[in-house]
């Protein structure tokens, strides 16, 4: 039984059908299948597929978006099952994402942060147009291993410069690593501002995170 | 007469709504009938009769009868009612021909063109003639003040521009006293001599990110004198809007090198040559002095401050305020644009960041004078223009919900392999039909060189009709001109010996993904607008699409990607340059100018990059829908 629901949600999230996903998840947990369980078999299983696709080539960004939207819709319902539990998903790192100060585009950023979810690292996504300081308040209170800084616009990545200096004047900066990515974001601008690891798209992103961390 | 039965007989083909009527002899068909008019009908298998793309239809007179192709392509009741194949008719006497809109290549701009003004001339500006009398040795008064006291009550509190006060005394003398007198509110602007009379001209201006147009409007009478059209000369410093507020920020200083001065004085340069090349073309059939006396200019947000030379910095990082919003007069000597020495620039107003005084423009043109009446609308209206940023505003129970979306660059080429400007030997209309057969045709005719917007969007509907394209955008491989390549397969749609270059015109995996990527976020745009005004898709009265890539896309297509909803025909109306049509209507009455301001004050303007509905509509918009349409 499980399995063959565990087959089902994996194969929504290859299909970009984000409703039969949510469906699915409701109907796993009614049938009292652990929500972990669920994300582990059901749900992980289904994103890696659509990564793998989509570093062949096979899959575009349309497919991703949509398979993080299911993965997002499920986790809507899982979350508090979760909380309830006191479980949390092992951790394969911590990480700080956010859209850095001037700039409000959500979706690349948000597609990084399930990508990254879906392989285990634990998100804090601190959302868009987020103040250089609260970067830096952050990386002193959760102690991340990476802050990763999204940028679409010419005209605020050079924010992510300041939040880099940000971090060195807080005594912060060997202490985290940080990532940085974002349409006109190049991996020559990445090293001009002392980044650790740039990514041109969400599982390259999740590629360097598993480097940086060591894993 | 004898001698008249050896020659062929001919007849009078009248082509409507174009309005153009040509002599033809009996055996030539109406397609050629229509290409020797000048008058482009498309033709996608080249007069075969095959592909149903000339469809017009008979409103008076006699054709031959319809051949076994047409009585495939029509219905027993669109025969009956006159429709025909151009390729396949030939005329048995004099006929009049009716062309729908969707039968030309060149789809009627009917708001670009030459067209007059249908509203009633009530400019900004005011002429007032004049007799001043001389000065005389018991009438000592000076210039100006004769010419006050002349002007009388008729305008208080007379105040003159600076250029005047320096110029006028000779131009007084040399016409003999004898003046209009050009008044901007209480301001005199220009002096004019009464004889010989001069065109009292304005200049309305539509400033795009790619291209510039520009109408020369006689403000007497209202009509369009000349016009005139250019790539906007800042595209030197950066394709989009960004890219170009990039530069005026790595640019910073004051005075020469500064880069907000450097971009201003590229479209003022830009629009003064058009200013010459349009008094020019009058002046070919015109020897009267034209004196451009008042002058309208829209553009988006960014376009509006570069023009005006209003900071730009603040546009490029959000809350992306503009720094002007109110309408303001600009003096045309301070930004170097040639009209006459004392005259103002009208700025409308913008709406937000990224929805300007275009898209007002745009929308006085479409809402209001659309109609022909001077009030909102009861209906419920969408109206668009597609750009890099596509403006959308939702008009119902009297309100108007705007926003912007980022549709990015890919309908005007960019990131597509193959993908060009709308240029001779682009592909601008393709069909594949049932038997898989592709037929497209390019712009000018010549061998295809690379595909443009227009047929971006076709190519990709018909692919996906012709289920050669999955609902995710993948290309199956089921069709002869799938070819395999080394990672995904693509699709050919023009061979090597078929192509300007002798390379295959290919459309690949990725391009379509941009295209699913620009339409998705059109398509959000409008489902926010309609979840913004609690309404659904068949609530929509009217759906307008402005803008010159607008005016020459397959609107079946756009609808067959999802890029619009699923709507009637007849409810969609592709209206041309919108804005410019909208600027002109600010040059000829003072009414639309109070208008517009009222318009950009009561527009509920919806911020789409944070809105918490965006990223699940965009996402549900991005695959291509059911196939539902014919």
């Amino acid at each position: 039984m499980s399995q063959e629901i565990f087959a089902k949600l994996t194969q929504s999230l290859v299909d970009g059908d984000p409703d039969a996903t949510f469906e699915y998840t409701k109907e796993a947990l009614a049938a009292g299948v652990e929500p972990m369980e669920i994300i582990k078999q059901g749900l992980i299983p289904g994103m890696n597929i659509v990564g793998e696709k989509f570093s062949s080539g096979e899959y575009f960004l349309p497919d991703l978006i949509i398979a993080a939207d299911g993965m997002q819709k499920a986790m809507v319902l899982l979350e508090p099952e979760l909380l309830k539990r006191h479980q949390a998903v092992e951790s394969a790192g911590t990480v700080i994402l956010g859209t850095v100060k001037g700039d409000i585009h959500e979706i690349g950023k948000s597609l990084v942060g399930t990508m990254l979810s879906a392989n285990g690292f634990k998100v804090h996504d601190l959302g868009v147009d987020v103040a250089t300081e609260t970067f830096v308040q952050k990386a002193q209170e959760m102690k991340p291993d990476i802050i990763g800084l999204s940028a679409l616009l010419t005209t605020t990545m050079v924010n992510q410069r300041e939040v880099i200096k940000a971090l060195a004047n807080a005594g912060l900066r060997d202490k985290v690593k940080v990532m940085v990515g974002g349409a006109p974001v190049t991996r020559s601008w990445a090293e001009e501002i002392g980044a650790d690891g740039y990514a041109e798209d969400a599982m390259g992103a999740v590629q360097i995170a598993r480097t940086l961390v060591g894993k | 007469m004898n001698n008249e039965t050896n020659k062929q007989k001919h007849f009078l083909v009248e082509l409507q709504p174009v309005g153009r009527r040509i002599q033809i002899p009996e055996n030539k068909s109406l397609l050629e009938a229509a290409q020797l008019a000048g008058v482009d009908i498309t033709s996608i298998c080249g007069g075969i009769g095959i592909c149903g793309s000339c469809k017009v239809r008979l409103m008076q007179g006699e054709l031959s009868s319809a051949t076994i192709d047409e009585q495939e392509t029509f219905t027993e009741d669109e025969l009956h009612n006159g429709y025909r194949l151009a390729c396949q008719a030939y005329p048995q006497s004099d006929v009049i021909i009716d062309v729908p809109p969707e039968s030309l290549t060149t789809p009627q701009r009917l708001q670009l063109e030459g067209q007059q003004a249908d509203i009633p001339v009530e400019p900004a500006i005011r002429i007032i003639p004049l007799e001043i009398p001389i000065p005389s040795i018991t009438d000592l008064r000076s210039d100006f003040t004769r010419l006050k006291d002349a002007i009388g009550t008729t305008i208080s509190q007379v105040e003159i521009e600076y250029p005047l006060l320096t110029s006028a005394s000779p131009l007084l003398r040399d016409a003999n006293w004898n003046i209009k007198a050009i008044f901007n509110q209480n301001k005199l602007i220009s002096i004019l001599p009464n004889q010989p009379p001069a065109v009292i001209a304005g200049l309305a201006v539509d400033v795009g990110t790619t291209k510039v147009a520009a109408y020369l409007v006689n403000l007497e009478n209202g009509d369009t004198l000349a016009q005139a059209g250019m790539m906007n000369p800042q595209i030197a410093f950066g394709e989009d809007v960004i890219s170009r507020i990039s530069y005026a920020i790595a640019h910073p200083e004051d005075g020469e090198t500064s880069g907000r001065k450097i971009l201003q004085e590229r479209i003022v340069e830009g629009l003064n040559k058009l200013i010459q090349t349009m008094l020019e073309d009058f002046h070919q059939k015109n020897t009267q002095h034209v004196e451009i006396v008042d002058a309208v200019v829209v553009g988006n947000t960014a376009m509006h401050h570069l023009f005006g030379g209003f900071p730009v910095q603040q546009l490029g990082m959000a809350p992306y305020v503009p720094a002007v919003s109110e309408a303001v007069n600009v003096p045309a000597r301070e930004i170097g644009l040639q009209i006459t020495k004392g005259g103002l620039v009208y700025l409308p107003p913008n709406i937000a960041g990224y929805v300007g005084a275009d898209h007002v423009a745009m929308l006085l043109a479409t809402l209001f004078q659309y109609r022909k009446e001077l009030a909102y609308s009861n209906k419920t209206v969408v109206a668009l223009d597609i750009g890099t940023n596509t403006e959308i505003s939702l008009l119902h129970n009297r309100q108007i919900y705007s926003c912007s979306t980022a549709s990015g660059p890919a309908f005007e080429g960019a990131h597509i392999q193959f993908g060009m400007r709308a240029a001779p030997g682009a592909i601008e209309r393709v069909q594949i039909s049932k038997d898989g057969q592709i037929h497209y045709k390019t712009i000018a005719d010549q061998p295809p060189v690379g595909i443009c917007g227009s047929g971006i969007l076709d190519v990709i509907a018909e692919m996906y009709y012709a289920n050669i394209l999955d609902e995710k955008g993948m290309i199956l491989n089921h069709h002869p001109r799938v070819r395999k390549t080394e990672r995904l397969p693509e699709f050919i749609l023009a061979t090597e010996d078929q192509t300007g270059h002798h390379q295959a015109v290919v459309i690949t995996r990725r391009d379509i993904n941009e295209i699913q990527l620009a339409k998705g976020a059109i398509r959000a745009g409008i489902e926010i607008l309609l979840k913004e005004a609690n309404i659904q898709t068949q609530d929509i009265d009217e759906f307008i699409v402005a803008g010159a890539f607008g005016t020459y896309i397959d609107i079946r297509n756009a609808m067959r990607i999802g890029m619009f909803p699923t709507l009637p025909a007849e409810k969609v109306h592709q209206v041309g340059n919108a804005a410019g049509t909208g600027a002109r209507y600010m040059l000829l009455s003072q009414f639309y100018r109070d208008l517009a301001s009222r318009v950009a004050n009561e527009i509920h303007y919806v911020e789409l990059s944070n809105h918490p509905k965006f990223t699940e509509e965009f996402s549900k918009s991005l695959f291509f829908p059911k196939k539902d349409l014919p």
